[in-house]
């Protein structure tokens, strides 16, 4: 599997989540290194649209062949669309993480949270370390 | 340097997983492959074609001398006669409360000269195990893990394209036959035998040879997939094998793990642990194995709590997903009753209860060649 570069637009959490906001909205997912250190995804439990999370709460539940992951809702605010694709298609996290592999869609409380979350080499940064 | 880090060991293919790509994990103290391509992958390659596991962290204990036969009869719950030069076997050794030191394939070279192949985390317990009970026999045990490269071929096509790479023609030997032969010109000890519920062959050889050998595998088929630890334990859970720390340990008996075939009471020599193991036998074990099937998605997982009814009746020792049956499958202990396959069970999980029903011994059905 080749490694996919991160995405410099999209902000990062340290639990290996990104994020892609535009206009009080964002769409989350995991990082290439995240889905690699799963192995394959089997089963994603999606959180129901409409749920109201604060940044740092389990937003969903990844069921990989080795593991099975918390993933953190990287800012507060509500859950709008989440991929249904991946009911079928849980592959895409690992082939197209950044992409097809998104998991939810969130409405933001406030803008102000994007910048706790890491840049793209704040996020590098972090994994080489996770890797000393 | 961290003091308390425990010193990892590199397997002799440390540079080829690397230069292929290998996504490494720490096993039993040991750096290997948990996937190439991915788990997934693998596992069906190995299901259809063949793959290549690289399991040198894999133990190799030598018991020579004149009394290896009557001093392995003594350790070893099967019956050695079963096991005739040039054959090997699954076996187990026990403690006298009949819990399992280890579990291990016992090869014959000779009566007077054996092969244990035992789980890397447990080579110094079994050596030590080995030792001490090795006084009143004629034997020497010679640790020959760090010298010893292994490599699995495993899969239907298995057989025939390790062939290429000999002048044996391998599809000659039986299941769990075993050859010294050259292998890509390398002294090999070959089996026909596995840890995946396919045909194929187990290849041990001196360790600097280790990148020979498996170029030599991989480049004679293009459809050859290298494969990890992580098809490994998925494809082992189908065919229902033990993992030791998992389905078998010092609190579990061979009897109450659904190995209880590998435990010849009749042999005529008294061995370790033969009283509890006959005891269980004849008037069954508190725990059982149990194999099921989760109705949703979610993947069972060790220490995850069996239910019946409301009570909790046992826990997972193993689960993956099932690429072959496309289903989350599990193996687990089962306390104090009996369950039959259809049975519903739930499993608690980390963040849900599932339901799931009990399935028949093993999943995936040995489909090898000659017998």
């Amino acid at each position: 599997m080749s490694t996919k570069e991160n995405p410099a637009a999209f902000r990062y959490a340290a639990s290996h989540e990104w994020l892609n906001a535009s206009g009080g909205s964002a769409v989350c997912g995991i990082t290439d290194y995240a889905q690699r250190q799963l192995t394959d995804v089997v089963f994603i439990e999606l959180p129901p649209v409409g749920k109201k999370v604060k940044a740092g709460d389990r937003a969903a539940v990844v069921e990989s062949v080795k593991s099975v992951s918390d993933i953190y809702a990287p800012v507060s605010g509500e859950i709008t669309e989440v991929n249904s694709r991946l009911a079928d298609a849980p592959e895409l996290v690992n082939s197209d993480p950044f992409g097809e592999g998104w998991l939810f869609k969130i409405s933001l409380n406030d803008e102000g949270e994007l910048q706790r979350l890491l840049t793209k080499e704040g996020y590098e940064k972090t994994i080489q370390g996770e890797k000393a | 340097m961290d003091q308390n880090k425990k010193t990892i060991k590199q397997s002799p293919l440390a540079d080829t997983h690397k230069r292929l790509g290998a996504f490494m994990t720490e096993f039993a103290d040991w750096s290997l492959p948990l996937y190439f391509s991915g788990i997934l992958d693998e596992h069906l390659a190995v299901r259809t074609h063949a793959g290549l596991f690289d399991v040198s962290h894999m133990g190799e204990i030598e018991i020579r001398g004149t009394h290896a036969l009557p001093f392995l009869q003594k350790l070893l719950t099967i019956d050695l006669e079963t096991v005739t030069p040039n054959r090997c076997s699954y076996a187990l050794m026990c403690y006298e409360h009949g819990g399992t030191v280890d579990d291990c394939f016992v090869y014959c070279f000779s009566r007077s000269r054996y092969w244990l192949v035992v789980n890397a985390a447990n080579v110094s317990k079994d050596t030590g195990w080995l030792r001490d009970h090795a006084s009143r026999y004629s034997v020497t045990i010679r640790d020959l893990s760090g010298e010893t490269a292994k490599l699995d071929i495993q899969g239907p096509a298995a057989v025939s394209i390790a062939s290429r790479s000999s002048v044996f023609p391998f599809t000659l030997l039986e299941r769990f036959g075993m050859v010294e032969v050259r292998i890509a010109e390398v002294p090999a000890v070959v089996s026909r035998s596995g840890y995946t519920g396919e045909d194929g062959l187990e290849i041990y050889f001196e360790s600097s040879h280790a990148a020979k050998v498996w170029d030599n595998l991989i480049e004679s088929d293009e459809r050859l997939k290298p494969a990890g630890l992580g098809a490994r334990d998925s494809l082992r859970i189908e065919a229902c094998y033990s993992l030791y720390g998992h389905e078998l340990s010092e609190h579990i008996s061979p009897v109450e793990a659904g190995v209880g075939w590998a435990v010849h009471h009749r042999k005529k020599e008294d061995f370790i642990g033969k009283k509890l193991l006959l005891k269980q036998k004849e008037e069954g074990a508190v725990k059982n194995l149990c194999a099921f099937v989760m109705h949703d998605r979610v993947v069972p997982r060790g220490g995850y709590e069996i239910l019946d009814r409301g009570d909790r009746v046992g826990w997972v020792s193993s689960g993956t997903y099932s690429p072959c049956f496309e289903k989350a499958i599990g193996l687990g202990f089962i306390e104090n009753r009996k369950l039959s396959a259809g049975d519903e069970i739930e499993i608690r999980g980390r963040y849900k209860k599932s339901v799931a029903a009990v399935a028949e011994r093993p999943f995936y059905k040995y489909k090898g060649g000659k017998t």
